[in-house]
């Protein structure tokens, strides 16, 4: 886009309508060709002494944002608004309106701002034809201004209302036949009149951004729609977060599974307690204070639980190291839904031993209800668990994929073939 | 041989520096225009009042558009029916020269065309066709224009005042040619719109 041209502002005049005697403000150059009195509806001929050519009274201006004289910065340019065109046309059977403003700009001429359910966009005329497309389909190519635009809509444009000082001269109720394509954040369309065609090409403006730069404050709702040509920019935290997926996700998934087949640990013991409420012990050496030690508790319990008391001791000081509880629960049936489990019938301790050394695990039933099935005791050292970094490449996924997501509804909202667009 | 070193015959002072190998210039000091005629200086008329007005194209700034470049180093101010344009000689990438035409935003540049019929006149209507070099054209554009102000250098005479008839003849996928008309001459010149948006000045940020 282009900056750093002085293009001052444009020079205030103003005229009497020769209809009504209402003065209008004059701040086009000398190619625009028409003048349109807001007070009385009369469209004049500014190349003609602003001869009355029509007359349209009781139009109903439509809503937007901005008014004829204002003016604001845009691709670094000032821009001034010195005409209104309301349109409504039918789309797929649907009613739309949105409101075009005129810009006018001494160096850059003569251009647009629609007002559209609460987006704004940019258009301008263009001279860089399509080089493929003819008549429309629903997504196909069409190449144009550089780029690769997809057929986005086909519709019928109808003038409903006019103001100020125009680049033609209009009359209410003209139509257009308007190819839409698109290539977010730019837009070519093909308007297609009786006597000649043009080619426009759009550019999605930041509402905030437009509004501030035209001195108004921004009290209109917010855009409830995806526009055909709004580009999807998702939050900064948000698009850091799948960045950082993408490239954690496989990586911690695959030392995961390293981990996985070697981080298994090592049988050092095991012993079966056929009365856990007599209660046993295993004895076991541990050469490494820091690698993991699991315990595995199995018993065979159906439909019913078993809980046990378990100490761990340092057989070579006597020491007291630890002392925990844990244990097994299962349950089975079958109900409407067929057949159903809970539980397990396995328990999984692990903990990291203070020093090398021979340890003792003691195991007794710790509740008088629990079952007497026996239970096997199975010690391992140099465990690793896997289960953390699985959980981290999950949410790095979830981040990467909730993105990819994101984007892909915003995609399907954009085409309308989304039917929840309210949010 | 070109204006360097040389003063102007009407006020005697230092004819600026030819960029191109102008055959006319315009004396920065007074109302005069200067033309090198056989290696010798005749003033031809005067400059005119060239009314400042804001423009993308300054004479001496070097401007960008897509891959080109283009260095204005002449400006003569037309008048027609609606209002005025300016016509910048400028010299392109290349070192040659063009004519670059602005109009409110409307911006084309344009080089020589040669026409392989006879033209005439009263035939270019509005609306009507015509067949240049085996392309279809339609006038879109007819009317008359007065010099009004020259700055810088040209190669060509120009005189403030000077009046010819122009057509803008449209063709196939947006060719421009601009037919001018003067002293019983027809001189053609075929253009390429430029979009103004993606001008760039020498000085503007990438």
């Amino acid at each position: 886009m282009t900056d750093g041209f002085d293009t001052n502002t444009a020079r205030l005049a103003s005229i009497n309508c020769t209809s009504c005697g209402s003065p209008l403000p004059a701040l086009a150059g000398h190619r625009a060709k028409s003048l349109i009195c807001n007070y009385c509806g009369a469209v004049m001929d500014r190349h003609d002494e602003y001869r009355l050519l029509a007359q349209y009274r009781d139009m109903q201006r439509p809503d937007g944002p901005f008014a004829i004289g204002m003016s604001g910065d845009l691709f670094g340019v000032e821009h001034t608004i010195v005409g209104v065109v309301g349109i409504n046309a039918t789309i797929e059977g649907h009613g739309y309106a949105w409101t075009n403003y005129q810009l006018y700009s001494p160096t850059h001429g003569y251009s647009w701002m629609t007002w559209s359910d609460g987006h704004l966009t940019h258009s301008r005329k263009t001279r860089d034809l399509p080089e493929t497309g003819g008549n429309f389909a629903y997504k196909a190519p069409l190449a144009a201004a550089g780029r690769m635009f997809k057929m986005y809509e086909e519709y019928v444009a109808r003038i409903s209302y006019l103001e100020g000082e125009l680049t033609w001269v209009p009359a209410l109720g003209d139509a257009t036949r308007v190819i839409e394509a698109i290539d977010p954040p730019y837009g070519y369309a093909v308007a297609l009149g009786d006597s000649e065609t043009e080619f426009e090409f759009s550019t999605y403006l930041d509402r905030a951004e437009t509004l501030a730069a035209f001195g108004v404050t921004d009290e209109f709702t917010r855009a409830h729609t995806v526009h055909a040509i709004q580009p999807f920019i998702p939050g900064a935290f948000h698009t850091a977060l799948a960045k950082a997926g993408k490239v954690f996700a496989p990586i911690a998934a695959v030392i995961a599974l390293i981990l996985l087949a070697i981080g298994g640990g090592e049988k050092i013991a095991e012993a079966t307690i056929a009365d856990p409420f007599a209660g046993g012990s295993v004895v076991f050496p541990l050469d490494s204070s820091h690698r993991l030690v699991e315990v595995g508790i199995t018993a065979n319990v159906y439909n019913s639980w078993s809980w046990y008391d378990m100490e761990l001791t340092n057989e070579d000081t006597d020491e007291t190291i630890a002392e925990f509880d844990g244990g097994v629960e299962y349950y089975a049936g079958r109900d409407s839904d067929g057949a159903w489990t809970e539980g397990s019938q396995f328990a999984a301790f692990r903990f990291k031993p203070p020093a090398p050394g021979s340890y003792r695990l003691s195991v007794k039933a710790g509740d008088p209800k629990s079952s007497t099935v026996p239970l096997k005791v199975e010690v391992k050292r140099n465990v690793m668990i896997t289960r953390y970094l699985f959980m981290l490449a999950g949410f790095a996924l979830l981040m990467w994929i909730s993105l990819w997501w994101r984007g892909a509804r915003f995609e399907s909202r954009r085409w309308g073939e989304d039917e929840d667009d309210d949010d | 041989m070109g204006f360097d070193g040389m003063n102007c015959p009407n006020c005697g002072s230092e004819l600026p520096h030819a960029v191109t190998r102008a055959k006319m210039i315009a004396c920065e000091y007074c109302e005069s225009t200067v033309l090198l005629e056989d290696d010798a200086l005749k003033t031809a008329g005067t400059k005119g009042v060239m009314a400042e007005e804001p423009s993308l194209f300054v004479l001496g700034r070097e401007l960008h558009y897509r891959r080109e470049s283009f260095l204005p180093v002449g400006q003569a101010r037309f008048s027609y029916a609606q209002g005025w344009w300016d016509e910048f000689w400028a010299v392109d990438g290349g070192g040659e020269g063009v004519w670059v035409s602005v109009d409110e935003g409307e911006i084309a540049v344009e080089r020589p065309y040669e026409i392989d019929i006879p033209l005439r006149p009263d035939r270019l209507k509005l609306g009507a066709t015509v067949s240049l070099n085996g392309e279809t054209f339609r006038v879109t554009e007819a009317d008359h224009a007065t010099c009004t102000a020259l700055r810088g250098e040209f190669p060509e005479t120009l005189h403030v005042g000077q009046t010819y008839d122009y057509w803008h003849l449209s063709g196939p996928m947006g060719r421009l040619v601009t037919l001018e008309y003067a002293d019983g001459e027809f001189a053609a010149s075929e253009g390429v719109w430029v979009d103004p948006y993606l001008i760039r000045s020498e000085n503007a940020q990438a």
